[in-house]
């Protein structure tokens, strides 16, 4: 496991860096997921680095016609709440990184720490899996080799609850199928495509 | 009368466009143009942050009705803010009452009161700063502009404040020794991202001598400060100046260290990147000539007209 969270890691901060080609389009290829954006959904698309000139929408037929009834949104930046959204509810499973300049994309790194085995909780049941009771088991084990190993390093007698106490106790996974679901859901029209890589 | 959005002391990327409506296909982008109004000291304000809250509520009611009815202007109004529209321009307005940050110290809300500071004394002074500075250097402007594009096209938003890439660039500016001060946006911001690769973050502060008010004491206080500070408590990306020598206010929370060390080896990369596009223009597309005006000088919007 933790050579598993080490080679995480690594492969984290061996992000893909700026192309040779071009000093403002960012590299994509090295994040774990990305959430492509519908750029006419967002009011700032027209800022983006790739936005060209020929999706421009034309304002109003006559110069002179006010445009339409529609109000003064001020602020309206839906896809700089999208992401609030997101850290919100998967803060703690993945980094959402983002180009509130237009950006085309929400580019998604897995934390390798959300990863590895927790404990259930009723709050995040919706987007986990369990693991079988087997395993569980068996990891409950492992991190008990590994208390004893550590407690008997700090001279610590206690004594500690064996796997067997704890059998029941159920161990879960995220559940990426449907964390992408849910995020699918939550941008609604303002997803386009969500690609993991 | 203080203007503290980017937009009014030439910071921001892209120059707002006036609108007047928005069309069923596309809803336009209307950025808020911050403003802080600040009150006399009066002894007739509340004495309690709520109240005063309540109290600044009913004088946005009065500044709303007393715009409509003298200079028929919009505005909308916020428990917190007024929207006053204004020739397609959206602004925000913020009362300022000198005495909440008294009542605020009574509550002992240590991040309160460092918040209030910021937003109400130290913003303010920032923006009427960075204003002269971009008076003063007609390439400063743009420099901030491409510096911050780059830096959002990386995707870092929300990661490093708009403050703090405008204190690096201005350092740029007012330090820019052994060189004379960059005297085209594209060379400043080359510079920009040669203090992000090369400065020792971890070893020492910057310190941005913002309207050279730095003095020999400030200095050993600023680098006194760094040095005692704990390395993992104090900010990874230390940008010091004469009135915020801890660093608290714009990188106080964020970039944190890994954000940090991304955000120079991009640099490093794109410095490495334009210096050989430099020598052979015709492989290299810098992509500045973006579609949009990125290049084109600010309109002027001077802080005098709102006062």
């Amino acid at each position: 496991l933790i050579l598993l969270l080490s080679l995480l890691l690594f492969s984290f901060s061996c992000l893909c860096l700026p192309s040779q080609q071009s000093l403002f389009l960012t590299p994509l290829k090295e994040y774990d997921m990305l959430i492509k954006l519908r750029t006419k959904a967002n009011p700032r698309g027209s800022h983006g680095v790739a936005y060209t000139h020929t999706e421009v929408q034309p304002v109003s037929k006559f110069r002179n016609s006010p445009v339409s009834g529609a109000p003064v949104l001020a602020d309206f930046d839906p896809v700089r709440r999208f992401v609030h959204e997101l850290k919100g509810t998967y803060g703690e499973l993945a980094l959402f990184l983002f180009d509130e300049l237009g950006g085309e994309v929400i580019a998604v790194v897995w934390k390798p720490a959300a990863f590895l085995p927790s404990r259930f909780k009723v709050s995040s049941a919706s987007s986990t899996i369990p693991l079988t009771s087997d395993f569980s088991a068996e990891v409950f084990s492992a991190l008990d080799t590994l208390a004893q190993g550590g407690a008997a390093a700090a001279g610590n007698k206690k004594p500690k609850k064996s796997a067997g106490e704890r059998g029941e106790a159920l161990l879960v996974l995220p559940n990426i199928a449907q964390v992408v679901a849910n995020i699918r859901h939550l941008g609604k029209d303002l997803v386009k495509d969500i690609v993991l890589q | 009368v203080q203007a503290v959005s980017p937009t009014l002391r030439y910071t921001e990327v892209f120059i707002p466009q006036a609108v007047e409506g928005s069309t069923a296909a596309q809803v336009r982008w209307v950025p808020l143009l911050d403003v802080v109004v600040q009150f006399e000291s009066s002894g007739h304000w509340p004495d309690d942050l709520e109240a005063a809250r309540h109290t600044k509520t009913a004088f946005y009611l009065r500044m709303a009705d007393e715009l409509q009815s003298h200079l028929s202007l919009d505005s909308v109004v916020t428990e917190d803010w007024l929207e006053v529209r204004s020739g397609g321009f959206t602004f925000r307005v913020v009362i300022h009452h000198e005495r909440d940050l008294l009542l605020l110290q009574k509550t002992q809300d240590q991040k309160a009161v460092q918040l209030f500071e910021r937003d109400f004394v130290h913003r303010p002074k920032l923006a009427a700063s960075v204003h002269t500075l971009a008076t003063q250097n007609s390439s400063f402007s743009t420099t901030v502009r491409l510096a911050k594009r780059w830096v959002h096209a990386h995707l870092f938003s929300a990661l490093v404040s708009e403050e703090a890439l405008e204190l690096l660039v201005a350092h740029v500016f007012l330090s820019p020794r052994p060189y004379d001060p960059p005297t085209s946006p594209f060379v400043g911001f080359l510079r920009f991202l040669e203090l992000l690769s090369h400065f020792d973050w971890a070893g020492q502060p910057l310190i941005v001598n913002l309207d050279h008010e730095l003095t020999p004491q400030t200095q050993t206080e600023i680098t006194h400060l760094f040095n005692t500070a704990k390395p993992e408590s104090r900010p990874a990306l230390y940008l010091a100046t004469p009135a915020d020598p801890r660093s608290v206010h714009w990188t106080g929370d964020s970039p944190t260290q890994l954000t940090l060390n991304r955000l120079v080896r991009f640099a490093q990369t794109s410095l490495k990147a334009a210096l050989e596009g430099i020598e052979a223009p015709d492989t290299f597309n810098f992509k500045v000539t973006s579609t949009r005006p990125l290049l084109l000088l600010p309109t002027l919007i001077s802080p005098s007209v709102l006062s």
